[in-house]
């Protein structure tokens, strides 16, 4: 008896099944909205990226415009230069000053975006954590269930061979009602198993798709985020030996340089966040929708099949659920490992 | 120019153990915000969070942008409490998951937690107080800031006016002693502190309407070490080791004589300070053995004393 393989993990129940069914659907429902927390986190740092902008947009404008009056060399510009020169200097200055004070917001929410990064990370390793427990179970179903088919069908057989023996009726009977004990609990058990993979190849699906939304996300932010690094550092080294040359004709073309840089490094935010705002706005809705279908499946109708679990139905299912291992096996080794 | 990892920490500790072997005063920047600044940038405290670690190729000083990633990074860190920061078993249940980005965020919480006790040097900060209230309204101004090639500035200043004024340009004190500075001194400053110390003295008096009895500008910095370009005007000896400079030029009423103690800076000519102000300038290093005898014989040949002091030795942490 020893020798006779085990059911693998906890002993599975009714209420285990169900609690276990509510435990997922609480983890799905709580991994949707932290990804929408963090669609939240991102719409607030597109805002402030893409207020920036249009602030660097304008200084770049108005860079342009003072360029523009240093070069020009008609009549009209050279007798008013005298007088303009000091209101010119004071505009390149607030200009500067506005960068300055620029560049020390964009490298705050970089060092923000970093973090979130990082965030983003973890929730997809958590998330894989949960593909993978899902992986683990459905394994198990599936091992139990094919054993627990072994043994209806074990038990049919020594039903049917019982009439042949040679033994007197009161161990006829007692055999008998071994097998028919042994052939429920394991049909009952059969059942639940068959149950319990139903359910995980059920959420499967979802926790994966949560899984890709979220590495999709970090993956966009990790490079926006080393992009936007390396543009905003080159920047701070130029922004370095601003206010030196705050008055010098120089610091015209040092500026426009350094807002070129950072202008790059913003359209690269906006872009990054629009992208990620859509694959949220698409897939999310989607996977709220199956979750919501998904728990409108009630374990009632598990109930109703244990009830009605009779002899021929538990030799059809263990037939079934010995094909369905089967098949499962060869789809387990043609499909991509997550 | 950048420091590989391995030497940033290294780098980062033998500035620190510089700074306490000189002990800069209050004219200045803040010896503890620098301290402070310079742990935050320490791999032990941050690993690599706040790298690339890059420093002037002319000053051996750290760059403004790794100098300002500590300084957004303590914005963040001042956004939240310790208590939110994830817990021991947190970052253990990470470490299962990913050894990298468990470290990470071991490291982001070490930093948060500095961050949010510490003073940072700034970028550029102007401060200002009242004085006195009395005989005469004078105001104490201080300027700091990350200068172009990396040293750390500060411009210190005190105006004195007469009593029954109140204000001194951009500097408007009320009833009380509350003082409003206009965001004008700031921008002047930032224009003309590389100016000649006695032209500097002029334009502020000019800029505030009143007399400038003490103005200083101090520097910390260069940093020598092997990878700054050394001057040309100093033995290329000096370079092969540790070697900060804290510098001041002081020009000042309770400056009794005019004396020079830099032996790097020869003393402007024509230098013609205001009647009744004399000029103060010198500068100090701090070397490590390597250099020491060297750097004592390079200033004592210029006929300059005890202006070179031993870097001690700072507490040794692995990394």
């Amino acid at each position: 008896m020893s020798d006779r393989p085990q059911y693998l993990g906890e002993k599975l129940t009714h209420a285990h099944l169900h609690r276990r069914r509510e435990e997922i659907q609480k983890q799905h429902g709580e991994a949707i909205a932290q990804v929408n927390t963090m669609l939240e986190t991102q719409k607030v740092l597109g805002e402030e990226l893409g207020q920036g902008l249009d602030t660097l947009q304008m200084q770049g404008t108005e860079l342009d415009r003072l360029r523009a009056t240093e070069k020009d060399t008609s009549l009209l510009a050279s007798l008013v230069r005298p007088f303009t020169s000091r209101r010119t200097a004071l505009a390149r200055r607030s200009v500067a000053e506005g960068l300055l004070k620029h560049y020390e917001k964009t490298s705050t929410r970089l060092r923000e975006a970093t973090a979130f990064s990082d965030e983003l990370k973890l929730c997809a390793l958590e998330m894989q954590q949960e593909v993978d427990r899902l992986h683990r179970e459905l394994g198990q179903a599936l091992h139990n269930q094919r054993l627990a088919a072994e043994r209806i069908l074990e038990c049919e057989k020594g039903l049917e061979e019982l009439d042949g023996l040679k033994i007197s009726k009161e161990q006829r009977e007692r055999r008998h009602d071994r097998y028919t004990f042994d052939l429920r609990t394991e049909a009952v058990a059969l059942e639940l198993f068959k149950s319990s993979a139903g359910q995980c190849r059920q959420h499967l699906e979802p926790a994966r798709a949560l899984r890709n939304t979220v590495l999709q996300l970090h993956e966009d932010m990790a490079q926006y985020v080393l992009g936007a690094t390396h543009t905003v550092n080159a920047a701070g080294r130029r922004i370095q030996g601003l206010g030196m040359m705050a008055d010098a004709p120089i610091v015209v073309q040092e500026l426009q340089e350094s807002l070129d840089e950072l202008n790059q490094a913003m359209e690269a935010t906006q872009h990054y966040i629009e992208n990620s705002r859509k694959l949220i706005e698409e897939v999310l809705p989607d996977l709220s929708a199956k979750m919501d279908a998904d728990s409108e499946i009630d374990v009632a109708d598990l109930v109703g099949s244990l009830e009605s679990v009779d002899r021929a139905r538990s030799r059809q299912m263990a037939e079934q659920a010995l094909r369905e291992a089967a098949e499962s096996e060869i789809e387990d080794l043609l499909r991509p490992e997550d | 120019m950048e420091l590989p990892y391995e030497r940033v920490g290294p780098y980062v500790r033998a500035l620190q153990a510089s700074l306490n072997a000189l002990a800069p005063n209050d004219d200045h920047v803040p010896l503890s915000a620098a301290l402070a600044h310079l742990e935050a940038l320490d791999p032990v405290t941050s690993g690599r969070l706040l790298i690339p670690a890059e420093y002037s190729i002319k000053s051996g000083m750290p760059s403004f942008a790794w100098m300002e990633r500590a300084i957004a990074e303590a914005k963040l860190a001042r956004q939240s409490t310790d208590a939110e920061d994830p817990s021991d078993a947190k970052l253990k249940s990470v470490a299962e998951l990913d050894q990298g980005l468990a470290t990470r965020m071991r490291d982001r919480r070490q930093l948060h937690q500095h961050l949010r006790r510490a003073r940072l040097l700034p970028t550029t900060r102007l401060t200002a107080a009242v004085r006195r209230l009395g005989k005469s309204t004078d105001f104490s101004v201080r300027y700091d800031r990350m200068v172009p090639d990396s040293r750390w500035l500060r411009i210190r200043f005190e105006v004195r006016v007469p009593s029954q004024r109140r204000s001194a340009g951009p500097l408007v004190a009320d009833a009380q002693g509350r003082l409003k500075v206009g965001d004008s001194l700031q921008h002047f400053i930032t224009r003309h502190f590389a100016d000649p110390l006695v032209a500097l003295h002029k334009q502020l008096e000019e800029a505030t309407d009143a007399q400038v009895f003490r103005l200083s500008r101090s520097l910390v910095g260069p940093f020598w070490f092997p990878g700054v370009q050394i001057p040309t005007d100093v033995p290329p000896s000096l370079g092969k080791g540790l070697m900060l400079h804290v510098s001041s030029e002081v020009v000042a009423e309770d400056v009794h004589m005019d004396r020079h103690l830099d032996p790097w800076i020869e003393p402007p000519k024509d230098e013609r300070p205001p009647d009744g102000l004399n000029v103060y300038r010198e500068r100090r290093f701090a070397a490590n053995p390597a250099v020491l005898p060297e750097a004592q014989k390079w200033a004592e040949r210029l006929g300059f004393r005890n202006i070179v002091v031993p870097i001690a030795r700072n507490r040794r942490r692995d990394l």
